[in-house]
């Protein structure tokens, strides 16, 4: 039995032609908070831009997210706190679930900073995702990501 | 919106599965008791009103060569050095 995948394309003004195929999509059914809009995003990945991947919007291409894995800021990351919003994802284990922080970068390199606070909960058996609030959490929305530069 | 007077001790139901609770009344703050479906998230507006403020700072038209910049710093030096400055500095 075949399967036949819908190759698609969007352009990003920034990161170029994108392409990507339809069983590539997340949906984001209430969206991201402030933009509740959005509800379709691929997630795109480069060499150039690791560890950063973009979630980028396919209703606005030139909308985009950087992520972060917050792994890579604390190990400890996403436990207890974030199992009750599971549910609503479909998903019964936090090990099953992509979790990703946004990424504010400026004009200023000096001041980038992870928002650890709202991280994107994503289930990618069924390629749904949520941006959730962590309800009294230690960490920031404005998490400083120090670059160490030679 | 929908206005409502409550005392100390009174309820409000949303829907069929929502209800708030005024529990106290203080001269500068009011605590009040929510009890809603684990589905339903449930934010203090403070919070909510800066995960969207940073949503959009995020967003903003962000040149993909400072992505790479940084993209680049980050592996000359490694997110494991950058790890531990975070963990140093807290």
């Amino acid at each position: 039995m075949e399967t036949t995948e819908v190759s698609k394309s969007l352009l990003s003004p920034s990161l170029g032609e994108i392409q990507y195929d339809e069983d590539q999509i997340i949906i984001f059914p209430s969206g991201l908070i402030g933009f509740e809009e959005l509800t379709s995003f691929v997630m795109y990945e480069n060499e150039d831009l690791k560890p950063f991947i973009c979630l980028v919007s396919i209703e606005e291409p030139a909308i985009y997210f950087p992520l972060l894995d917050p792994r890579l800021i604390d190990t400890e990351y996403g436990s207890d706190s974030l199992r009750s919003e599971l549910k609503g994802l479909g998903m019964s284990s936090l090990e099953d679930a992509l979790i990703f922080t946004i990424v504010t970068i400026g004009n200023d390199l000096a001041q980038v900073t992870v928002n650890l606070r709202g991280p994107l909960i994503v289930n990618p058996k069924r390629m749904l995702g949520e941006q959730i609030i962590l309800i009294d959490s230690k960490y920031m929305v404005k998490h400083p990501l120090q670059l160490v530069n030679n | 919106m929908l206005i409502l007077t409550r005392k100390e001790g009174q309820s409000i139901t949303i829907g069929n599965n929502i209800q708030i609770s005024v529990l106290e009344i203080n001269p500068k703050s009011i605590r009040v008791g929510i009890q809603a479906p684990k589905q339903i998230s449930i934010y203090r507006d403070e919070i909510y009103t800066k995960i969207q403020e940073q949503n959009r700072l995020a967003a903003e038209k962000v040149a993909g060569a400072n992505l790479k910049q940084i993209s680049s710093i980050l592996a000359q030096n490694n997110v494991q050095a950058v790890k531990e400055q975070i963990e140093g500095r807290s």
